[in-house]
């Protein structure tokens, strides 16, 4: 009878049904679009920070030149490491800086990088923009380095010092310095909210060598993940205060319209208690049936905008789920707490008098 | 022993208005009193405290030995379940629920639902073959009907009815006058308000009411009497 009674209330006041399902259903969506960006912004900048470069830099300590490679074991164990050995080359008659580098490494800290024509391989070299200007140089020509002849793979563009730079395979670079298993530095990155953890465990681990921070880089990184998080938590909020007053609004609606048929009910036996559990029943199902419809049309709109701001495919964040429905029917609850103390204070004489 | 006992009972909506003004009256069990008088007089006023749909300003409202002015919300609602079944003019019937499912409502409100007994109630007003349909597939007479179906269902003490053939033509109120008689004669306790003597005649006593008082009462022996101002015992 309950179950008969509520089923055919919600298809009576369809219209208003429909509204706060909708105002639910857009509840439920935007919190899950945006719990699941919540949840996913910090690997996702991550990605795109590390691109930006290293966060930490590896050299040695006490006015050394270099330190050994074998650091970079070390440096391995906390995020992406890349070792740079740095000397200096006459070309032409004009020094140039020669900076050795594990190429393969130094990827997923050079992303912002602007390689015209390829990366080198063994036997190439990457000249930096500056340079390829300077000695009219471009991808497919030879360069004279050491008295080795070496075909230039690319013109890097970085808006760095590499941009003054002659770049090749740190093997190469070795050779010609004659540092041998050396680098002049290591460039590491690690997730910004560990970089002083990192510094510290190095510093330990590696007696001569000396552990630096670049501020800029955590800054900022650390700096937009929490000015991002922080946005999109307010904007969360109030999504939900606005769907809050209106959904509340709606059921309000729905008691005045309904107000009569509670009146006689009332006068019939029924309870404060008991109506109201009706109509909190209209609600919960309301919320589920928009949570759901919400959960459905937020991860779409989650893998949508994760696509438009990152360029990367997302998963469909079934976390979320449990999430959405708890804020949607807590959306609901607080909706219609005002509207059931309505019920409770409609009067069956007032209202049978045609009140 | 009274069923119902109103002992100077005043019911004030502001220091102006006195819808009833210190009323007493007593009705015994298995009797049908009708309550006459013009509009504004008090009827539908003394119905709903009656109905504990209402709280006396002053004096006492005993039904059945509880005083309705003592009992909380809740116990209202229980004494509105179990105690009385209300007949409205205006029917007052749900409109989305069927004529079975407007029944049992209020078996409902009760205890537990039984749809044999609610078709059984139906069948017994003349509409067993309208249990299936909706309030407005039914005429003003058959709603009525739905109406005390509804009212009788769970075996109240006391039939409230307000104006129950107001909104009818003659026909249906000749047929739900059958049927309150044949509702009285089972032994039920029937508070009726009218302002057709016609049909107040059919009550065992008639009470008068003018601007909330009890201007005179008639049994139906002395119908062709009339006794302004009698005290009420």
């Amino acid at each position: 009878m309950w179950l008969r009674i509520v089923g055919k209330a919600m298809r009576d006041r369809w219209p208003r049904v429909t509204l706060a399902l909708a105002a639910l259903t857009v509840a439920s969506g935007l919190s899950t679009a945006l719990l699941a960006l919540y949840a996913d912004i910090e690997s996702k900048l991550r990605g795109q920070f590390r691109g930006y470069g290293a966060n930490l830099v590896l050299s040695a300590a006490g006015g050394a030149p270099t330190l050994p490679l074998s650091a970079l074991a070390e440096a391995d164990r906390h995020g992406e490491a890349a070792p740079i050995l740095y000397s200096v080359q006459t070309i032409r008659g004009e020094p140039v800086v020669l900076a050795g580098t594990d190429f393969r490494r130094i990827e997923p800290l050079s992303q912002y990088w602007e390689v015209r024509g390829q990366r080198p391989a063994a036997g190439e070299a990457l000249v930096g923009v500056a340079v390829a200007e300077r000695f009219q140089l471009r991808p497919g020509d030879s360069l004279d380095l050491g008295g080795e002849s070496r075909p230039i793979s690319g013109v890097v563009v970085t808006g760095g010092p590499e941009d003054s730079q002659i770049l090749l395979p740190i093997q190469d670079a070795a050779r010609l310095s004659g540092a041998g298993e050396q680098a002049s530095l290591i460039a590491l990155r690690v997730p910004a909210v560990a970089v002083e953890q990192a510094r510290q465990r190095l510093a330990q681990a590696l007696p001569g060598v000396e552990v630096r921070v670049l501020r800029a880089v955590v800054e900022s990184e650390a700096g937009a993940v929490l000015k991002i998080r922080g946005t999109m938590f307010l904007l969360t909020l109030l999504v939900l205060a606005i769907t809050i007053l209106s959904v509340a609004n709606n059921f309000g609606a729905m008691v005045h319209q309904r107000r009569v048929e509670i009146g006689i009910l009332k006068a019939i036996g029924g309870g404060d208690g008991r109506l109201a559990g009706w109509f909190a029943a209209e609600a919960a199902a309301v919320a589920l049936a928009g949570s759901l419809a919400g959960f459905l049309l937020g991860t779409l709109a989650a893998r949508a905008l994760t696509w438009q701001i990152f360029r990367q495919p997302a998963g469909t964040a079934w976390g979320t789920l449990p999430a959405a429905l708890a804020v949607t029917v807590a959306v609901a609850v607080l909706a219609v707490v005002a509207p059931l103390n309505r019920i409770r204070a409609i009067q069956p004489a007032v209202i049978l008098r045609g009140e | 022993m009274a069923l119902i006992e109103l002992v100077e009972v005043t019911k004030r909506y502001s220091d102006a208005l006195r819808a009833l003004d210190q009323v007493s009256l007593r009705i015994d069990p298995g009797e049908w009193v009708a309550i006459l008088g013009p509009s504004g007089s008090g009827k539908t006023t003394l119905l709903n405290l009656l109905g504990g749909l209402d709280q006396p300003s002053e004096g006492q409202v005993q039904v059945d030995g509880a005083d309705l002015g003592r009992l909380n919300r809740r116990q209202l609602a229980r004494y509105r379940a179990e105690t009385v079944g209300f007949v409205f003019q205006q029917f007052h019937l749900i409109p989305y629920l069927t004529a079975l499912e407007n029944v049992m409502v209020a078996q409902y409100f009760h205890s537990l639902t039984d749809e044999a007994e609610a078709r059984r109630a139906l069948e017994k007003v003349g509409l067993g073959d309208r249990v299936r349909h909706l309030p407005p597939q039914l005429s003003g007479g058959e709603q009525q009907r739905v109406s005390i179906a509804r009212a009788l269902i769970n075996q109240p003490k006391i039939l409230l009815a307000d104006e129950p053939t107001g909104n009818l033509d003659a026909a249906n109120e000749q047929t739900v006058l059958e049927i309150l008689d044949a509702v009285h004669r089972e032994g039920h306790t029937i508070l009726m308000v009218t302002h057709d003597e016609t049909v107040g005649g059919r009550a065992d006593r008639r009470v008068y009411l003018e601007h909330g008082r009890v201007a005179g009462v008639v049994s139906r022996e002395a119908r062709l009497k009339f006794f302004p101002l009698e005290p009420i015992s």
